[in-house]
């Protein structure tokens, strides 16, 4: 059983990490509201989790934090990049508290005085919504005490929000309303957020919306979604009320006035109830003459006038149409507001976007008319654009060969236009219409399924407007506003209703099942399992031993054929175990968003960093083993590599270093590259520092190919950085890295282009846990070779060997092979065995990136053993890599080549 | 990741549609003609093809005519032309196309036609679109 610190302790580092993982997500798409939705719930948990313990800064910083993440959900104050530093430091500040808590118990108390200026940071973020609008005031909230004249604050955060819940109304009520405030009716908008607590506060908020006057829409919705079932807390209020009540505002404001802070009331204007326009971008009308006409009396004041165009068009435009809604509502304004105007030349401009105010005497804000050329949303103007151009398609008449294929073509690219607007039952009946399309071969279903989607196009488009899901209306009596809806579109609603209402809580349940095991446990299972390979492996000498020395072949046979089944469970669970201990390479690259962005910011470069096949899995050992690498490797190409925008530009690159991770598997090996477009490995540069420290000699400056100078860069001790700097330090970190990987049985490769970037490609083993080596014979001693490291084996006759340089050497397929006898290597004082042929059994291995030919008396089976390193008094010997106990008990020593080799020199 | 298929023989388009797609989180390949996209296609798969009209040795209508011909599933496509006129556009349908546009193609409208055929675009967006227009026009 763990302590509850514990517990937290340990939840509070996965949320810290997901919080890292958001606020990099918002790096790229710093208006993503579920993520800023999910953000503001990790802080708002973690938070929680904390309060639990006497950890008062820890607490009071996560608080600020959620205090900031809530303004920014609630769009008070936008996200910015300061906001962004902020919360990351913030995030630092608790994993430091968080370790000092692990390690001491509680933290330092210096911590305090971090704290409060982390809080004092975070608190001013939060305060700063005035910066989101310079020239408007702040968004009225109660807390002024008097109400303020809603007027005079539009554009606030508030009012967007009213603006949205207007958006999904029908035209025809907004019409509604418009007319009651031009007859001098005052409309409000409220918006209550019960607290959280208020049940224990003796608050009853429906008790509280049910006193209002009747309010003529409203809506009940949570305020954040619905937890599961079984961790829903009853108690806690995550209640949203929406209302729009005919009554003054400061009637409202009486009403409420116990608990200003969790209510938003705005008084609804004109303007606000016109807009979006809405409905399919084609009217299928000229309009350069209406708007000519209509220009001119809107100029002359000739609103009866106008009024009978705009009536004459309408008859003629098709009444589901974005224009023809402009056009209703220039009717309704004309005639109910004549003197708005702005509202009217508004409207016009929206009908026309090439439209131009020519007359000066009206002069509404220039504002208005720069803005009514973008009056529609592009993304609404592109799907518009989509949909007829599909229409166009489907009524295509020609049927030329790839008919089918335009046809597939036409329902993929409807798929996504019906997808981004989340419609998948779009996208099911359109699969439909698809098949019975081919099947037919006519476009006939296809025409009637996209006609189906535009006699629903207002539907389509509310969609568009409409809010995350978790709306349930109230029915309400006789003002009930969503019942004015089509018939179509409710029935819609009441059938997806009734589909959630079948569900049980738990179906929602997010699937992944997964348990949490103490590495220690795998790790002795790995063990137990490995061991029963090994035990196995005794089966076919004892068969073996049943038949010659006992003489009963019969049970050897039987001996044998247990086996065979024995073997395969063994490793079916080896293989299941592996599995187990797998996990994707997301592990490590998901610190890298945030490194490359901190270490960037700090070299003060633009770096966009790709990752691919983060999914990519590998045993959990080596995953481990490459993160050190990897952050080298990473910081090596941000600091040396990729260069500064202006150093980009001056060699017209594109000002935006990219830098590529990637993890591929091929065949049992992970394969990860980093790849850079930076300014790349000078080799002759290279070549002369090698040169200069001593590293080769002046026939090597000479000789050495640009690959292999550049490839100089591992051996120990080597830097080129001009000045050290604090990213990566002294750069004596590539020798480091090519023994870390080496040390997991991985290599590692480099290629540079001069000026173009640099590819770093690190190929490591899938899993440790079983090596295969080959049994070689030396001096009628056994020895294992792992087959990682062999390239070939071969027969090399003896007068084939030539000496160069002092070293045997021998020429296979044209590459010079510096030989040496695994005795040599071993101190043994015999030579090595020739066999018949007076041939030496050579065994070509790889050490860093070089070839060598180890000459052995013999050749044996390759077996799977399960390595197991020295230890006692053998560990500290040199060019072992372990041991391994064999099928018939024996023990087999296992060498490590690189280890021996380097010994030996 | 997405991957976008750019074919057109002229580097500064293609460079063009990289720079604004490629920050998008799109991975871009890129072909300088017809018969180049089709070797490209043959051992690659990709979510969307732009393609360039006039091109060398094969021009964007043979080459969505050839690949709307492959049995392979048919990724939307659209069609960059710097000419207006509604012939071509036509013959654009005709060939496989999904949508027509006009170079020089703006950044915003490229990335809503790629965001909304490749099913990604949220509805957030279009939410808070609506509301900055709409307080764009009159405040």
């Amino acid at each position: 059983m763990i302590s509850l610190l514990q517990q937290f302790l340990t939840e509070a580092r996965e949320i810290l990490e997901a919080v890292g993982d958001q606020l990099i997500g918002l790096e790229t798409a710093p208006h993503d509201a579920a993520r800023i939705n999910e953000l503001f719930r990790l802080v708002h948990t973690l938070k929680g989790n904390s309060g639990l313990f006497d950890f008062p800064d820890l607490t009071k910083v996560l608080h600020s934090a959620e205090d900031l993440m809530d303004a920014v959900r609630n769009e008070q104050i936008t996200y910015t990049q300061t906001l962004a530093d902020h919360l990351l430091a913030a995030a630092d500040f608790i994993s430091i508290l968080l370790d000092e808590i692990q390690t001491q118990g509680c933290y330092t108390a210096e911590r305090a005085t971090e704290a409060q200026t982390l809080i004092t940071a975070l608190r001013t973020l939060r305060h700063s919504s005035d910066v989101h609008s310079e020239t408007t005031p702040p968004p009225i909230e109660i807390q002024s005490g008097a109400p303020a004249n809603s007027l005079l604050s539009r554009n606030t955060p508030t009012h967007q929000s009213l603006l949205k819940t207007l958006a999904i109304l029908p035209e025809s009520e907004r019409m509604t309303y418009y007319r009651q405030l031009a007859a001098g009716m005052t409309n409000c908008w409220v918006r209550y957020q019960p607290e959280e607590e208020c049940f224990y506060k003796g608050e009853d908020p429906f008790f509280l919306i049910t006193q209002l006057p009747t309010p003529s829409w409203r809506r009940v919705s949570s305020r954040e979604s619905w937890p599961a079932l079984f961790e829903l807390d009853a108690y806690r209020c995550n209640l949203e009320f929406e209302l729009i009540v005919t009554a003054p505002i400061d009637e409202l404001f009486e009403h409420f006035r116990y608990i200003p802070e969790q209510v938003i009331i705005e008084q609804i204007v004109l303007n606000d109830l016109i807009w979006p326009l809405v409905g399919i971008e084609k009217a299928g009308i000229a309009l350069d003459d209406f708007i000519r006409t209509a220009q001119t009396r809107l100029a002359t004041n000739d609103l009866t006038g106008l009024r009978h165009a705009v009536r004459t068009l309408l008859e003629l435009t098709a009444p589901e149409s974005r224009i023809a809604s402009a056009l209703r509502w220039l009717l309704l304004t004309t005639e109910i507001t004549p003197l708005a105007h702005t509202i009217h030349h508004a409207l016009l401009a929206s009908i026309a976007p090439s439209y131009t105010l020519s007359d000066q005497n009206a002069t509404p804000p220039a504002a208005a008319i720069n803005t009514t050329a973008a009056l529609d949303p592009l993304c609404f103007a592109v799907q518009q654009d989509i949909l007829t151009a599909a229409r166009t398609i489907a009524e295509l008449t020609d049927t030329p060969p790839h008919w089918a294929g335009r046809m597939h073509a036409l329902a993929s690219g409807l798929a996504g236009l019906f997808t981004s607007l989340d419609q998948p039952t779009a996208v099911e009946t359109l699969k439909i219409a698809l098949e019975q399309s081919l099947m037919t071969g006519t476009a006939t279903p296809m025409q009637a399924w996209l006609a189906a989607q535009s006699t629903s196009i207002q539907v389509l488009t509310e969609t568009i407007t409409a809010p995350a899901p978790q709306i349930s209306p109230i029915s309400n009596g006789t003002h009930s506003l969503p019942a004015a809806r089509n018939g179509q579109h409710s029935s819609a609603v009441a059938a997806d209703d009734d589909a959630k209402f079948g569900r049980r809580a738990e179906d929602n349940l997010p699937a992944p099942r997964t348990l949490k095991v103490d590495q220690g446990k795998v790790d002795r299972l790995m063990n137990l399992i490995g061991e029963m390979v090994v035990a196995k492996n005794a089966l076919p000498y004892l068969a073996g031993r049943a038949e010659n020395l006992f003489g009963v072949r019969e049970l050897a046979r039987e001996i044998k054929a247990q086996y065979a089944v024995i073997n395969r469970i063994a490793e079916d669970m080896q293989d299941a175990i592996m599995q187990v201990r797998m996990m994707p390479v997301s592990f490590v690259l998901q610190r890298f968003p945030r490194l490359v962005r901190d270490l960037a910011r700090k070299l003060n470069k633009d770096v966009q960093l790709t990752m691919e096949g983060e999914d990519t899995e590998a045993d959990k050992n080596i995953i481990e083993a490459l993160a050190d690498p990897l952050v080298h490797c990473v910081r090596n190409s941000l600091d040396h590599g990729l260069e500064t925008s202006e150093q980009r530009r001056a060699v017209g690159k594109s000002t935006t270093g990219h830098l590529i991770i990637r993890a591929t598997t091929v065949s049992d090996r992970v394969v990860i590259e980093i790849i850079d477009d930076g300014r790349g490995i000078d080799a002759q540069v290279i070549r002369h520092k090698a040169y200069e420290r001593g590293l080769i000699d002046e026939v090597q400056l000479e000789r050495l190919t640009d690959h292999e100078a550049i490839n100089l860069v591992f051996l120990p001790g080597f830097s080129t950085a001009e000045q050290i700097t604090d990213v990566s330090g002294r750069g004596v970190g590539m020798d480091v890295v090519r023994t870390a990987i080496a040390k997991v049985n991985g290599h590692i490769e480099l290629t540079s282009e001069r000026g173009k970037g640099t590819r770093l490609k690190l190929s490591l083993p899938l899993s440790m846990a079983v090596t295969n080596v080959m049994i070689v014979r030396a001096h009628e001693r056994r020895f294992g070779i792992p087959m990682d490291a062999v390239v070939e084996t071969v027969r090399v006759p003896r007068n084939s060997i030539s000496i160069v340089k002092h070293r045997q050497t021998v020429v296979l397929r044209g590459r010079l092979v510096p030989l040496v006898a695994l005795n040599n290597l071993l101190g043994l004082s015999e030579p090595p065995h020739a066999n018949d042929d007076d041939a030496y059994a050579t065994l070509v291995v790889r050490i860093g990136n070089e070839h060598l030919g180890i000459l052995v008396d013999d050749f044996r089976e390759t077996v799977d053993i399960i390595l197991k390193p020295l230890n006692g008094i053998l560990a500290p010997l040199k060019g072992y890599a372990g041991s391994a106990l064999l099928g018939d008990g024996s023990v087999l020593l296992v060498l490590d080549l690189q280890e021996l080799v380097s010994c030996s020199n | 990741m997405k991957r976008i298929l750019v074919v057109d023989d002229a580097a500064t388009v293609r460079r063009y549609h990289r720079s604004i797609l490629e920050p998008a989180g799109y991975m871009i390949e890129e072909a300088v003609n017809g018969i180049e996209a089709l070797e490209k296609v043959a051992y690659e798969s990709f979510d969307l093809y732009l393609v360039d009209i006039n091109m060398p040795k094969l021009d964007g209508y043979g080459l969505l005519r050839e690949l709307r011909t492959r049995d392979m599933p048919q990724a939307p496509a659209i069609m960059v032309s710097t000419e207006a006129a509604g012939r071509d556009r036509l013959l654009a349908y005709q060939a496989g196309a999904n949508l027509y546009i006009i170079k020089p193609v703006k950044p915003d409208y490229l990335l809503d036609c790629t965001a909304i055929l490749l099913g990604r675009l949220s509805q957030y967006k279009s939410l808070t679109m609506i509301a900055n227009y709409s307080l764009g026009i009159l405040h």
